[in-house]
């Protein structure tokens, strides 16, 4: 493992990496909006996680940010160029099994966005390979996705992921639907796997000692409808972490309250600025 | 890399517990059968006319001589050759109409009063304007076949068209992929299951509508086998044709299960029962 | 809350097209109509709906729809209940499903109109054998889906049953069959579709009255307009009967659908 860091400056660059700009949502034809007026930065290489209850909107950020949906206002950039689709900088994790293709092994789970970028195959091979090994998924690689267990698929997800080289991860709650056991593996996992990446990362979830494990930095939004970013919490933890200590505990109860805040604010009525 | 697993499976397949339970009960299947052919032959022997009501002896021997004399054999050929054509064509029509229609609200929108219509009229029923139009030679059953294939397979693609996860198709995009690539990549795979499933039950419907339009008036065919049985009085012969439709509709259909469960299991990526 | 907007303006949007598909169909029968140019086997739309309207209101055609249908309604309800009898019979002794159900599979394999002749030695000629055509093309897929629906009864409704010491036909009656009524509700719907489908085939093979018999008799007159006006009422009538039994179903058994997701 890499040397400790101290301190609560994150190793990214300064400069906006994906910069999401006064961004508000609405479904088309609807007068409520699901999200009003989100700004906020990710640093380069910056590990992020966007905390919330469930319903409130954070999916939908990420969907923005994936290119699934257009902002109802405002703007999103990745390295200064705005966001107009879906594409291979932007990597998505997703939260279910559904993204998998399940009449394809593992291995060609993950070597599909490479074909579709039409990578040459000796590169594509050796690329699949070292994802693979990353992701501890080799061994397994004839398998099919209807014969793994939850947490060897969200594993094949990251490992597409990872192949592509995709500068952005986007995942969404992709620890949700596994056991307490296997969530806590893969969060130290990933965490792991960021540090030799240094990739930069909008992680989903409403699990908070989750977001502590893997966060630079934690943002917590209000419950929706109208959900906003309530605030931005630094993780001065230094990295490999551990859920056991004091430390860890402390920054727990900071950042429960300040989502038990954002959970009880009202919705702000039309006009009203944060 | 996995070459040993793939050993060792083969050699666990013989034995798995649901093999051996269905051996188990092979010996009462079996009685049970004979019980009902027991049933059979006294409810003939009540009747008292072999010839109006032949038991399963009688049966037995019809049916045996037209296996090896050549009638049933030929007839079950022409039979299944006119459903298998009307079934391939009927089903590819039927598939990219299902594709289209499942693919795009404004082609469903076009084609669903047709759909809707002549869903619900017989294939029989346009038998008789099919002898006007094409004669009553081979190309009007097939093109009866044709049309009782072509609506099953096509609500049946379209609705796996339909229900292709959302995530799939995004998935499939943030790799940059286009909608043609979409398309064949995901859409026409994670449908095959659905496709399957309506050209079974086209299938099954085809045969229904073959032998009758047999009935109704045709050179060759286990129809006119029927009709032949009628007309010489000779049940049994009818009742060996019968039996010889009954055997074919099964195999079929059994062909077919066991062609999806073969290769269409693994075309969800849902876990069969685990974490 | 807007969101209905936009659906109600897909509706709308959808009416439109079905219409113009409609429109864009009849056309093109009528390019080709013209181009064949022969009235009698290949009649324009116009001339169709005018034969159509003097068929119609002579009233033969409502009478032999009506014939029809009884032997449907009849065949239809005597199939189903028998359906549903005989799969609850299979579905809860063992040994009698081993027996019964290949042979249920293999009976359901034959032709329903393939029984016409036996039908006849054994029910005479006339409405006997035919309404057994269409009790044989009911009962199998009733049976077959009713079977499906008991051996899918979810296992803890039935261990929180025994918990409370309910017996075994207890169990049968509150539990096992309510879990089954909508897959039973799906069979009937499907049988349906096969017993017109089978009562035309058999009007056309053996009868001497019915929309069948009507239809497949006009041939021999190149009468196509009554052809076709017996092919319209068939499917309007199918259609009607479909909808009255999934919207009778689903209103009157709505309880049974409870928590579930498609219907």
């Amino acid at each position: 493992m890499t040397q400790p860091t101290t301190g609560s400056q994150p190793r990214s660059s300064d400069e906006g990496f994906v910069v999401i700009d006064g961004v508000s949502f609405s479904y088309p034809g609807s007068s409520q909006p699901i999200l009003r007026d989100v700004s906020l930065t990710l640093r380069r290489g910056e590990f992020f996680v966007l905390l919330g209850p469930s319903g409130c909107g954070k999916t939908t950020i990420m969907n923005q940010v994936a290119g699934f949906e257009r902002p109802t206002t405002g703007s999103i950039t990745v390295d200064g160029r705005p966001v107009s689709g879906p594409g291979p900088d932007r990597a998505v994790i997703f939260q279910g099994d559904d993204s998998l293709l399940g009449w394809l092994n593992v291995r060609h789970n993950v070597e599909f966005g490479l074909r579709a970028l039409r990578v040459p195959g000796a590169e594509r091979t050796k690329r699949v390979q070292r994802a693979l090994e990353t992701v501890e998924l080799a061994g397994q690689q004839g398998k099919f996705p209807h014969e793994l267990s939850g947490g060897m698929k969200q594993r094949v997800q990251i490992a597409r992921a990872l192949v592509v080289d995709a500068p952005v991860l986007l995942m969404d709650e992709p620890f949700g639907a596994l056991d307490a056991q296997t969530r806590t593996n893969l969060q130290d996992a990933l965490a792991g796997l960021w540090e030799q990446s240094q990739r930069t990362v909008l992680f989903i979830t409403h699990d908070i000692s989750e977001a502590l494990i893997l966060g630079d930095r934690i943002g917590v939004m209000t419950s929706g409808p109208e959900a906003r970013l309530q605030t931005v919490m630094d993780n001065p933890l230094p990295r490999p972490r551990h859920r056991g200590t004091a430390e860890f505990a402390d920054l727990y109860q900071q950042v429960e309250d300040a989502v038990t805040a954002a959970k009880s604010r009202p919705p702000a009525a039309a006009g009203e600025s944060r | 890399m996995s070459t040993t697993t793939t050993r060792a499976g083969s050699r666990r397949v013989l034995a798995t517990p649901a093999r051996r339970a269905a051996l188990r009960r092979a010996p009462v299947a079996v009685a049970g059968i004979l019980v009902i052919l027991l049933a059979w032959e006294l409810v003939a022997r009540a009747y008292g006319k072999p010839l109006l009501f032949p038991g399963p002896a009688e049966t037995g021997s019809t049916l045996l001589d037209g296996l090896t004399g050549g009638d049933i054999p030929d007839a079950a050929i022409a039979s299944i050759g006119r459903v298998l054509s009307g079934l391939a064509i009927g089903s590819l029509a039927g598939v990219l109409l299902g594709l289209l229609s499942g693919s795009s609200r404004v082609l469903e929108a076009l084609f669903e009063p047709f759909i809707n219509v002549f869903r619900f009229i017989p294939p029989l029923a346009w038998f008789a304007p099919a002898l006007l139009w094409l004669g009553a030679g081979e190309t009007s059953k097939v093109a009866l076949i044709v049309y009782t294939s072509v609506f099953v397979v096509a609500v049946n693609t379209a609705a796996g068209v339909k229900a292709v996860p959302k995530n799939m198709v995004r998935m499939a995009r943030t790799y940059g992929a286009g909608p043609v690539r979409v398309f064949f990549a995901v859409r026409l795979p994670a449908s095959l299951p659905y496709v399957f499933s309506g050209v079974r039950i086209a299938m099954g419907n085809a045969f229904m509508t073959v032998v009758t339009a047999e009935m109704l008036g045709a050179e060759s065919g286990l129809g006119v086998l029927i009709t032949e049985g009628t007309a010489n009085t000779d049940v049994r012969g009818v009742f060996a044709a019968l039996i010889v439709l009954g055997a074919l509709g099964l195999c079929a259909d059994r062909l077919f299960v066991l062609l999806l469960r073969r290769f269409g299991g693994r075309f969800s990526a849902r876990t069969l029962g685990g974490p | 809350m807007s969101r209905t907007a936009a659906a109600r303006r897909w509706r709308w949007q959808r009416l439109g097209l079905n219409v113009l598909a409609v429109l864009v169909a009849v056309a093109a029968w009528h390019v080709a109509a013209l181009w064949k140019d022969n009235l009698l086997v290949f009649p324009t739309p116009g001339t169709s709906l005018s034969a159509l309207r003097d068929v119609l209101s002579e009233g033969d055609q409502r009478h032999q729809l009506i014939i029809t249908l009884r032997r449907v309604v009849v065949g239809f309800a005597l199939g189903s209940a028998l359906g549903v009898v005989i799969g609850s019979l299979i579905g809860s002794v063992r040994s009698v499903a081993l027996t019964l159900e290949p042979v249920v599979h293999f009976l359901r394999s034959v032709t329903p109109v393939a029984w016409i002749v036996p039908a006849t030695i054994w029910l005479g000629v006339g409405e006997g054998s035919l309404r057994f055509i269409v009790v044989y093309a009911t009962v199998f897929p009733v049976t077959i889906n009713t079977l499906a629906g008991l051996a899918q009864v979810p296992v803890n409704k039935v261990r929180m049953a025994r918990t409370f010491g309910a017996s075994r036909l207890r169990i049968y009656r509150s539990i096992i069959i309510p879990s089954a009524v909508p897959y039973i509700v799906t069979g009937m719907r499907l049988s349906l579709g096969y017993s017109f489908m089978s009562v035309v085939a058999a009007e056309m093979v053996a009868g001497r009255d019915g929309i069948g018999y009507l239809i497949y008799n006009s041939r021999i007159f190149f009468d196509t307009a009554t052809m076709f006006a017996g092919i319209l009422l068939l499917g309007a009538a199918g259609l009607v009967f479909d909808k009255i039994f999934s919207v009778a179903a689903h209103r009157g058994l709505a309880r049974f659908y409870a928590g579930q997701v498609n219907t």
